[in-house]
């Protein structure tokens, strides 16, 4: 055999390989037939580095994937990118993602101002997006918190800050004679977003928000809200804060016998909240929030999750004490809803039949969320609806489907 | 080999290549640091040069951020038709900001009067949402500059750099002039300036209205590249980041302000590249910070000095 022919049989070698092995898919940036490249950013520095647990989440269950098989073949390599909550910083995160790591998606990224920032670029490029980001201009549509059609690679498999704010205003609406409602939020983006949709709501069924103070993040204090809000003799009060602030507005509100009820937003996490108040009377009977889950998180219809959770996170990136919290679990259901996207995009996978499998998500039982899943091309926004956790009187979660309406 | 000024020439012209080997993420942190390096600019030369202690920058930055992105919002301007007025309106915030000094105020005093009009000034953004979009932000269109639209990084460069060029050497200019020196001797000693028939309070105004300028076009330039505002940019922490500079560049030096720029603004991208670092920024910023102020006092450009003697500030021209 001579050169030539040595030379043609090996080429035809290589190319049969190649197109037995996916050629085509391996075309599209961060595939190859092996991995999927998946760009995971989040707060891990700064202020908001509390929220981290929400990228470990999604982490954790790409991992237990992965160790399952992956998905037709493909296993997920995860890049983690740091966005410090600050929109500078975000933004060289998710383009080092984009052109240098070359990932095939941006996934988590909680701070709704960076998840803005960082959008022109992803649209250009065409990098789906699935976040927990609240502001309702991300992924936002009409009839979810949007004014136009949702930006076609750009999705939330978990509630936008509209449809959390909606249900805050829901439930505390199903108090029975609540007229008067009061509002206290930082002054960013991600709390306007839950608590101006919860406003609208509440003044769409007849009610009147009396008062809309702010608590600016760092607080120290609440008393002069709290003695506001009193003033007012409020039937609610409504809390679209981190959790050092609720937590300092609970324990004011304590203080001064301000006897409402306080109703938390997704920004903090209710066991921790519960643990730092440290006070049963502050918080039984007192403090609500909205609940992502289909029940308790340490339940047993959850055991699941936590066993994926302690498995595949390694010791820095679980809570120095304690089960994991449920910012894990909303990482969790955000990772849950993105592998299905893979799974349903089947092996030829591009972004686009990546985002047409996503928009094919009717009903979907995630097995984790209070509600079921549903995307379509017309609605980027995956779950409109969520249960409410408190505490009775005697310091028992109770998980509330509307107010005073227990669901087990 | 001999080095001579030519050097401050020949430097901006190889940094022209730049993107041909960087990519956009790395671009972008490079366009990044010629927007800090016009902040560290403005505010060296209050703090720096004249020796105040006024924290007035982070308000100037997001005037002529918020001004460049309501004119192309609200009034259809093209971007590079904005850089001026967002200047203007820093300069102007600027001689509003020189009124406590005017009045006596100094040291502590001024630094917190000072803090507080950057306060003020973000929650003016959060209380006018009809022009800033509020607690929401404000999503800025992409530049245009002369009908060409900056669609990438690279296209923002060449404009940045020919900014940040041009308002170096104009800075430079000025402070090798008597308005330079005046700017000394009151950082020296007030009393004495003013004995030798110095009008220290035109100094001050004028001061505080420069820096407005340039960090307010450095603001116009940071709304082009971030493309969407929010109250939260411009708070305690980005006086930190903007104090921070200085400081490791070296306090009153110009190139201190490019060399301050560069090393704070690219750490934190060097820490990303090691994913096991991942959190653990602060330490590493906080350590490396303290490390410089410990063993360069007077910042890296006084290392630089030391080299050679080219890169020591002047107060003079040839």
């Amino acid at each position: 055999m001579n050169v030539l022919q040595k030379s043609l049989k090996t080429a035809a070698i290589a190319i049969t390989i190649a197109s037995v092995s996916g050629f085509s898919a391996a075309a599209e940036r961060g595939i190859t037939d092996t991995s999927i490249k998946i760009g995971n950013i989040g707060p891990f520095s700064g202020k908001a580095a509390m929220f981290n647990p929400l990228n470990y989440g999604s982490v954790a269950y790409m991992r237990y994937v992965n160790d399952m098989g992956g998905v037709f073949g493909r296993k997920f390599d995860i890049v983690l990118g740091d966005t410090a909550c600050a929109q500078a910083k975000g933004i060289a995160a998710a383009k080092k993602m984009v052109y240098d790591e070359k990932v095939f998606m941006i996934t988590v990224n909680p701070c709704s101002g960076v998840a803005m920032a960082v959008k022109p670029t992803l649209v250009k490029e065409g990098v789906p997006w699935s976040g927990v980001s609240a502001n309702p201009k991300i992924t936002g549509s009409v009839g979810s918190g949007g004014t136009s059609a949702p930006p076609k690679y750009m999705f939330h498999v978990t509630p936008n800050g509209y449809f959390s704010g909606m249900t805050m205003g829901k439930f505390i609406m199903t108090k029975p004679n609540t007229k008067k409602i009061a509002i206290v939020a930082h002054t960013n983006d991600w709390a306007r977003g839950y608590c101006d949709p919860a406003k609208d709501y509440i003044e769409s069924q007849g009610a009147e928000v009396v008062l809309d103070t702010a608590m600016e993040r760092g607080s120290t204090d609440a008393t002069a809200q709290v003695l506001q809000i009193k003033s007012k003799g409020v039937d609610g009060v409504l809390g679209c804060l981190y959790q050092p602030e609720l937590v300092i507005l609970l324990k004011a509100a304590h203080k001064y016998k301000l006897n409402t009820p306080i109703i938390g937003a997704l920004g903090a996490d209710f066991g921790q909240v519960v643990q730092q108040v440290g006070n049963a009377k502050a918080v039984n009977g007192v403090f609500f929030q909205g609940h992502l889950y289909k029940d308790k998180i340490n339940s047993p219809a959850l055991e699941w999750g936590k066993q994926i959770l302690l498995k595949y996170l390694t010791k820095d990136e679980l809570p120095k004490t304690g089960d994991p919290t449920h910012f894990y679990y909303f990482g969790l259901f955000n990772g849950i809803g993105v592998v299905e996207g893979f799974r349903r995009a089947g092996r030829d996978l591009t972004r686009d039949t990546y985002i047409k499998a996503i928009e094919t998500l009717r009903d979907f039982d995630n097995n984790i969320s209070a509600g079921r899943v549903t995307i379509t091309a017309e609605q980027h926004v995956g779950i409109s609806d969520m249960y409410f956790n408190g505490l009775d009187k005697d310091g028992n979660e109770v998980i509330f489907s509307s107010w005073g309406k227990a669901l087990n | 080999m001999k080095l001579n000024r030519s050097i401050f020439w020949i430097l901006p012209l190889l940094v022209l290549a730049l993107p041909l080997v960087l990519n956009q993420y790395l671009q972008y942190v490079v366009n990044l640091i010629l927007v800090y390096i016009l902040v560290a600019v403005g505010f060296n030369l209050v703090v720096g040069n004249l020796g105040q202690l006024a924290f007035s920058n982070v308000a100037f930055f997001g005037i002529g951020a918020y001004a460049s992105g309501i004119l192309t919002t609200q009034l259809g301007m093209p971007w590079w038709l904005t850089v001026i007025p967002a200047g203007l309106c820093g300069a102007l915030a600027g001689c509003a900001a020189s009124i406590p000094a005017l009045r006596g105020v100094r040291l502590f005093y001024l630094a917190i009067m000072t803090l507080a009009f950057g306060e003020l000034m973000r929650w003016s953004y959060i209380r006018t949402p009809d022009l800033t979009g509020g607690s929401m932000g404000l999503t800025v269109p992409e530049p245009e500059v002369f009908g060409w639209m900056l669609t990438t990084e690279y296209h923002k460069f060449y404009v940045f750099l020919f900014i940040v060029v041009v308002v170096v050497i104009a800075t430079s200019r000025l402070l090798e002039s008597r308005i330079g020196r005046a700017f000394l001797a009151i950082k020296n000693d007030e009393n004495a300036a003013a004995a030798m028939g110095i009008p220290t309070g035109q100094y001050f105004v004028l001061a505080f209205a420069l820096s407005g300028f340039i960090v307010g076009i450095g603001g116009s330039m940071y709304a082009a590249l971030v493309g969407h505002l929010s109250p939260e940019d411009f708070d305690l922490i980005q006086v930190i980041l903007h104090f921070a500079i200085i400081m490791v560049g070296g306090l009153g030096s110009l190139i201190g302000s490019v060399l301050g720029s560069i090393l704070i603004t690219a750490t934190p991208e060097v820490i990303r590249h090691f994913e096991w670092l991942v959190g653990s920024e602060e330490w590493i910023f906080g350590g490396a910070i303290i490390v410089v102020i410990l063993f360069l006092p007077r910042g890296l450009s006084s290392l630089l000095a030391k080299v050679n003697p080219i890169f020591k500030d002047r107060y003079y021209r040839d």
